[in-house]
Order: C-alpha cells, then sequence, then structure tokens
C-alpha cells in the first residue's frame, strides 16, 4: 500500500478536478436563483393585475433582493 | 495456447453476465421512462395536477442520484449480485404500492423514493460486473448492455400502454410487477459478482498473464485505494463530466416535444422526434464503448459532449418538422455517446480496480444533471416565451464538459498503479 502512495503524485495545488466542479456548482446555483427570480417577478406582477389571486410565497422577496435582475 | 482460445468465444459465460445485465439495465431504465404512461390516469381518476405528479418525477431522479453512491458502496461491501436483488425487492414494493395509491404522498413515496433507490440499485452494480467480466474487448461488452439502456423504455413504454388498456392501470401494475420481479431473480440467480466465483477466466484473458492482471483486491486494499483515488483530478472530472453532458441532454429529452409543439408541428410528429433520437442512440450506444476501447475514450467523449453542445444549436432556428427530424438524426450520435465511454475509462483509469463505488459517484452526478435539466426548459419557456435561453444553456453545459475532457490525463496509462 505504501509503495502505492509512493508511486502516485498527489496534487492538490493543480487540482483542477475541484476548481471545474466549483465552477460548475456555482453556475449551476446562479442559474436557479435568476431563473426563481423570474418566477417571482412574474408572480409579483400577477398579483398587482387587478383580479389574479396570487398567493405570495414566503421566497418570493428574498430571491428578488439577492437576484433584482428581471 | 489452447486456454488463451477457450476465453475467447461465443460460449463464454461472459455473454451471459452481459445478456443478464441488459435484461436489468432495461428494466431499471424502463421505470424512468415509463412514469410518463402513468401521468394521465393519475390525473383521470384522481384530479392531480400534472405539476403535482411530475414532482415524484423529480424526486425520482433526486434519490436515485443520492443512492447511487451508496449502491457502489453496497456493490463493493456486500457484492454486486445482492445489491442488485435489494433493488429487485424494492422494485416489487414499489410496483405493488403503486398499484394501490390513493393519497399523492403515497406517490411520492412509492415512486420518488422506493423506485428511486430501486433505480440505482438495479442500474449502478450492472457496469462494474461486466467490467470485472472482461479483460479484452471490454467496449463491446459494455456497448451491447448500453444498447440496453434506450431499447428498454422504447419496449417498456409499448408494454405498459398495451397493459393500461387492456387491464387498468391497477393491474396492470401488479401483473408487471410481479412478472418483472420473477423475471429479474430468475436472471439474477445465474448471475455471478467474478468469474473466480465460478472458477473460470474474464473474457479474452491470457493465462501468460495471470500473475500481473488477475488481481485480487482485499477489503483493506479497496478502502485504501478507493481514498487515493478520491484524490485524482480524474475522479472529480469525471462526475462533473456525467453532471454537465446531463443537464445538456436532459434539457433537449424533456423539451424537444414542446419545442416542435411551440414550432407548430402535431403532438404526433413531434413525439417522433423523441422516438427518432432514441432509436438512433442505440446505435451510438453500442459503438461508443468499442470505439473508445480501442482507440482511448478520450477523443470519442470529446466528439460526443461537443457533437452534443454544438448539435443543439439547429434547433434555435428550426421551424419545419424537417429540420427537427435532421437535428435528431444528427444530434442522437453523440447524445447517444455521452455517458457509453464511462466505464471504459474506468477501466483504463484505474484497471481491473473494482469500480463500483467509483462508478456510483458518476451517476451521482447523472442524476443530479438529469434532474436540474429536465427542470430548465420548462421554467424558461414560462418565463421568456421561448426556449432559446434553455437551446443556448444546453449547449454551454455540453461545451464547458468537452472544455474538461481536455483536462484529462491520457487514457494509455493507469493512474493508480494497482
Amino acid at each position: 500500500m505504501n509503495k502505492i502512495s509512493k508511486n502516485i503524485k498527489l496534487s492538490p495545488r493543480r487540482n483542477n478536478g475541484i476548481t471545474f466542479m466549483i465552477i460548475s456548482i456555482i453556475f449551476s446555483i446562479l442559474l436557479l436563483i435568476y431563473l426563481s427570480a423570474g418566477i417571482a417577478f412574474d408572480r409579483s406582477i400577477e398579483r398587482a393585475n387587478i383580479g389574479q389571486e396570487v398567493e405570495k410565497q414566503w421566497w418570493e422577496d428574498q430571491i428578488l433582493y439577492i437576484c433584482p435582475l428581471h | 495456447m489452447k486456454k488463451i482460445i477457450k476465453n475467447h468465444n461465443i460460449y463464454h459465460y461472459a455473454w451471459v453476465i452481459v445478456l443478464i445485465c441488459a435484461v436489468v439495465q432495461m428494466v431499471g431504465a424502463a421505470i424512468r421512462i415509463g412514469f410518463g404512461v402513468l401521468v394521465d390516469p393519475l390525473v383521470e381518476i384522481f384530479g392531480w395536477s400534472s405539476g403535482s405528479i411530475g414532482l415524484a418525477y423529480a424526486l425520482m431522479s433526486i434519490i436515485t442520484a443520492f443512492s447511487s453512491p451508496i449502491a457502489g458502496f453496497l456493490c463493493f461491501k456486500i457484492g454486486c449480485k445482492k445489491t442488485m436483488i435489494w433493488g429487485t425487492i424494492l422494485f416489487f414494493i414499489g410496483m405493488i404500492w403503486i398499484s394501490q395509491i390513493s393519497q399523492i404522498w403515497e406517490l411520492y413515496v412509492s415512486y420518488g423514493l422506493v423506485f428511486g433507490v430501486a433505480q440505482s440499485f438495479l442500474l449502478v452494480p450492472a457496469v462494474p460486473i461486466v467490467s470485472n467480466w472482461f479483460d479484452k474487448y471490454l467496449g463491446l461488452g459494455t456497448g451491447l448492455m448500453m444498447g440496453a439502456w434506450s431499447l428498454g423504455p422504447a419496449i417498456s413504454v409499448q408494454i405498459l400502454a398495451i397493459f393500461f388498456e387492456i387491464y387498468g392501470w391497477r393491474d396492470s401494475f401488479i401483473i408487471i410487477g410481479i412478472t418483472g420481479t420473477l423475471v429479474l431473480l430468475t436472471f439474477l440467480f445465474f448471475l455471478k459478482d467474478t468469474p473466480n466465483e465460478i472458477k473460470k477466466f474474464p473474457y479474452g484473458f491470457s493465462v501468460k498473464k495471470k500473475n500481473k492482471k488477475d488481481r485480487n483486491f482485499s477489503l483493506l486494499e479497496q478502502k485504501n485505494i478507493q481514498r487515493l483515488i478520491y484524490k485524482k483530478n480524474e475522479f472529480w472530472n469525471l462526475i462533473n463530466i456525467h453532471f454537465l453532458g446531463c443537464v445538456s441532454h436532459s434539457i433537449i429529452l424533456v423539451g424537444i416535444i414542446p419545442m416542435g409543439i411551440n414550432a407548430g408541428l402535431s403532438s404526433l410528429s413531434a413525439a417522433g422526434i423523441l422516438t427518432t433520437l432514441s432509436v438512433i442512440s442505440i446505435f451510438s450506444r453500442i459503438i461508443t464503448p468499442i470505439i473508445a476501447d480501442k482507440y482511448g475514450s478520450k477523443p470519442i467523449m470529446f466528439f460526443s459532449l461537443f457533437g452534443q453542445g454544438i448539435g443543439v444549436l439547429i434547433l434555435l432556428n428550426a421551424t419545419e418538422a424537417w429540420e427537427f427530424y435532421t437535428f435528431a438524426v444528427l444530434w442522437a450520435i453523440p447524445y447517444g455517446g455521452e455517458g457509453a465511454a464511462f466505464p471504459i475509462i474506468n477501466r483504463q483509469y484505474f484497471g481491473k480496480f473494482p469500480i463500483g463505488t467509483t462508478y456510483g459517484w458518476q451517476i451521482f452526478g447523472a442524476g443530479l444533471g438529469m434532474a436540474l435539466g429536465g427542470i430548465l426548459p420548462g421554467i424558461i419557456f414560462d418565463l421568456n416565451k421561448s426556449y432559446n435561453l434553455a437551446i443556448i444553456l444546453s449547449a454551454l453545459f455540453s461545451i464547458f464538459a468537452s472544455i474538461i475532457i481536455l483536462f484529462l490525463k491520457n487514457t494509455k496509462k493507469e493512474i493508480i498503479p494497482t
């Protein structure tokens, strides 16, 4: 086992695997936040229209605060 | 010399293993696709919304993703065959439970939770078992098994639809549940985790190389080597590549029918696009592992991911039926190859070391990707009244995955010298 460990050069400093993984995770989370904010924005418009009763969800204000791009 | 020839023929037990794993894969993959047939009866009988029923599908995808590494771990701990038997038991419980549901939470537990775990317990162990049984020509064995991924759903959807028509949905689930379980158990009876169990050599095994290649790993060794695998870039990159690739094609698989209908195609014509690409992808699922085995996995994986990414851009301007069908034919080739080379690249990087846990993590990435990609087209269309952003995202995810492939090490040399 030790022999195997010696044969393998571990390179945590150049760990592109973790770096790419983090990029993917962050991009996916940002995408979900952006789309959720879009849904929240649409729902707020529907609420503002007379005659449309759209109940406000607990997350809508927070998500619009985090992502006001819409 | 005689023994070398003996380990190379059509009567080798490895082909029985491929057949068994293909049948199990067909059932496992059918669980996912068969859901579509279930939606209408549930809406009709219980009045549940399509959205709330669809939540069961999303839950199942996520549970499958999270239970895949557990399935891989169980392969290493109790054996792949026993893991599959547990998967069969869960399949039986899920089928019988679904036939009796009357509340929506029961659908979430029976389909989302029970089937979610059953699917991973049936799908994940098949790859390490086939890998154990092939010393050479793993690509051919894997390719034939992978073809079942596409064939299973195509057959099972038809069977389910016919049974629903004749027996109604409740009785259909009972009949298919009992028959499917008996078929699975019969096939699993003949399944052997390794050739050693029945004192045989793997397919293509050369007796001359016995001492060098035919190694058995003790549990402690497996644990320690697995820890080393976790520290390699390739371990993380392969999970990520599977995740990105699955987000990309999940967007298309879920969104292509609505995209076609939105462009003015009839629902029958739009459904034909999905059927076309499913059928053509069988070919590339079979051929990709063979090419990966012969010429190295990196080039064919790059072609599959890059092709999948560039190919979706055809949809940006598609308005006519022939454009959608041209897309289906061209895109199905790289799409089918996306996941098919993973068992081969695992062999090229990790040698004969048992890959259950590693492959389980890769399926975890794939499952999360399918879940994320599945929700994107609907939300994006609701917001923008167009699928263009979804198509561009599909392209970006795939192209990013193909860039990561360029950073993988050469597959000519094992990265863990076992």
